[in-house]
């Protein structure tokens, strides 16, 4: 199943119904004092950022969000579905939870954008997202998309580009190089896997095999698969924007047990769920150099973070 | 000690990993598409360096650990355990350098090795090895004396300055050892009541471990004909097993001269304005 994902909208094609009143009302009063005496904006970034635009002439408009509370459908295959799945261990992805995620995402990056062609942006930097789940009872969540909308001089963007959550100094460093961040991408994959019988009784207890080590043929192809297919689907969405590349690929796994229902027995099955986001870039010219020259190796005095590998949570 | 590698080899990779490396090498009528979990400074001094990221790569393993009886008044490496925790993570490495041999890649950099252990699985964790794959623009050997990709740990920045330096980065190299710590004696315990005095059992059972898995590491390197490692961090993990069981791993990364003359620049001091 190819989650595809949609080509951006373009806001002035359809008045922007999914915003709330409010968010038309704050962005209007943005607008309304843009190139006035005494315009006004609203920043998330911090000094250095203001600092840069400023220095490269870029405009800082105003903070913007979108917002999705969307309920993930259910899908009623699990390990009983048939009994030759458990059998030969065949896991399988659950594409509508899969694309419940990815819609979920899409949705709130739409009301980003609109807010920021609104405000007359070319750029959206610095984006957080967020989500949660509100419901206990269903799979429900919000998904928050904030960012600091930005308009550089001469650019005119009818659907304004979403620079992932990449600073302005980072914005800047990218275009010296020559490349332009064209869009936040991400991909999701949420999988089942049913163990296998050796698995089953390697899991069960002293008598089943527990004392070997060896490996779990069938849940490491699953979470191998789970992670590549998310991949996999954050590059279908970097192609439909024309990149040439992704950076700052931030992946989250998240799984969940299946037990025997006397809730004793060994594993049964595992949920999994994967989701990477990232920047997407473009190359728009070929500069002499990559980095900003020369480059000067700098000592600095303080204390080194500390350094090592992840702490296991 | 490490298996031996076959390049080209695709063992353990599933039918989606082959689908998304073949994909993003680019074809006649596509063009090569790169991922990387690269920052943009990251990304410009990997470039600067001669390098081009071609591709976020990754391999994991779902591992069961087995089960050793220690000897409750003995301090002693429990081997079963070691084993495993090397043997899983070298099946992340190996699938992940496979990987990066798909995309053609000389190497592999700002390389994490994560064990993740979750709540339905007492003896059983997840070992994920992730990094980006890059390649030489010149066509410069890089590779190990046993053909691997290299990998590193190093980030971009610090790739950037190991090269100026006048050093590549070979390998990733690790060693680990699960030690069983004894427990006192109950007359031990009864005559150091009240007393300062070191704990003789305790102090050579938490330095031999972390000999052990230091000894481990740098015989890795040797293996792989490095000068020396950089980097390196000793980290202590208790696995959710028994008090008394603890794992020390070691890991680091190796590295060689590069050919020919090289001399080093002086660095600019700074002075920081924050922290």
């Amino acid at each position: 199943m190819p989650v595809t994902p949609d080509p951006p909208r373009d806001p002035k094609d359809r008045p922007p119904a999914d915003l709330p009143p409010h968010a038309l009302e704050r962005l209007r009063q943005i607008t309304a004092r843009q190139g006035s005496e005494r315009p006004f904006f609203t920043s998330g970034l911090g000094p250095a950022a203001t600092l840069t635009a400023g220095g490269c002439d870029w405009r800082l408009l105003g903070q913007v969000i979108g917002s999705s509370v969307y309920q993930i459908g259910g899908q009623w295959r699990t390990v009983n579905w048939r009994d030759s799945d458990r059998i030969e261990a065949r896991g399988y992805e659950l594409d509508i939870v899969t694309e419940g995620y990815m819609n979920g995402r899409r949705l709130a990056l739409q009301r980003l954008q609109e807010q920021a062609a609104l405000l007359g942006a070319s750029t959206v930097a610095g984006v957080k997202l967020t989500s949660r789940r509100i419901s206990e009872e269903h799979l429900v969540l919000e998904v928050v998309a904030s960012g600091t909308a930005l308009r550089e001089p001469g650019v005119a963007r009818r659907v304004p580009e979403v620079a992932g959550n990449l600073s302005v100094e980072a914005l800047y460093a990218l275009r010296q190089a020559g490349y332009r961040a064209v869009g936040l991408v991400s991909g999701d994959s949420v999988y089942y896997q049913p163990a296998k019988t050796a698995t089953m009784q390697a899991t069960y207890g002293i008598l089943g095999g527990a004392m070997q080590n060896q490996e779990l043929p069938e849940f490491s192809q699953a979470f191998y698969d789970t992670r590549e297919r998310a991949i996999g689907r954050l590059n279908a969405q970097a192609r439909a924007l024309g990149a040439d590349g992704v950076l700052g690929i931030t992946p989250t796994m998240v799984s969940e047990v299946q037990s025997g229902s006397d809730g004793t027995s060994g594993l049964f099955g595992l949920y999994l769920h994967f989701t990477v986001i990232g920047t997407a870039v473009v190359r728009e010219s070929r500069p002499a150099a990559a980095a900003p020259s020369p480059l000067e190796t700098v000592v600095w005095l303080r204390p080194p973070a500390p350094a090592g590998p992840p702490e296991e949570p | 000690m490490r298996s031996p590698y076959t390049p080209g080899s695709e063992e353990g990779l599933p039918e989606s990993a082959r689908a998304r490396l073949a994909e993003m090498r680019g074809s006649a009528t596509k063009r090569r598409l790169f991922t990387s979990d690269f920052s943009v400074s990251e990304f410009l001094l990997v470039q600067d360096a001669g390098f081009e990221p071609l591709g976020l790569v990754l391999g994991c393993s779902i591992y069961h650990i087995g089960f050793q009886f220690p000897r409750l008044f003995a301090n002693q490496e429990l081997e079963v355990l070691t084993q495993a925790m090397y043997h899983a993570r070298e099946l992340a490495m190996t699938r992940m350098e496979e990987e990066a041999d798909l995309l053609g890649a000389d190497g592999i950099v700002g390389v994490r090795l994560e064990v993740n252990r979750h709540a339905w699985g007492q003896h059983m964790a997840e070992f994920l090895a992730i990094g980006t794959a890059i390649r030489n623009r010149s066509g410069q050997p890089f590779r190990t004396h046993d053909n691997r990709p290299f990998t590193s740990a190093l980030s971009g920045q610090d790739f950037w300055t190991l090269l100026r330096a006048g050093y590549r980065p070979v390998s990733l190299v690790m060693g680990s050892c699960v030690y069983h710590v004894a427990l006192q004696s109950i007359g031990q315990s009864i005559s150091q009541i009240g007393r300062n005095v070191e704990l003789e059992n305790y102090t050579q059972a938490l330095y031999d471990a972390r000999e052990l898995a230091l000894a481990r590491m740098q015989a890795e390197a040797e293996e792989d004909q490095a000068a020396g490692i950089v980097g390196a961090t000793i980290s202590e993990h208790g696995h959710g097993w028994n008090s008394h069981t603890v794992e020390f791993f070691a890991i680091g990364t190796a590295i060689t001269p590069l050919e020919g003359e090289h001399r080093f620049e002086p660095p600019t001091l700074v002075l920081p304005l924050t922290g």
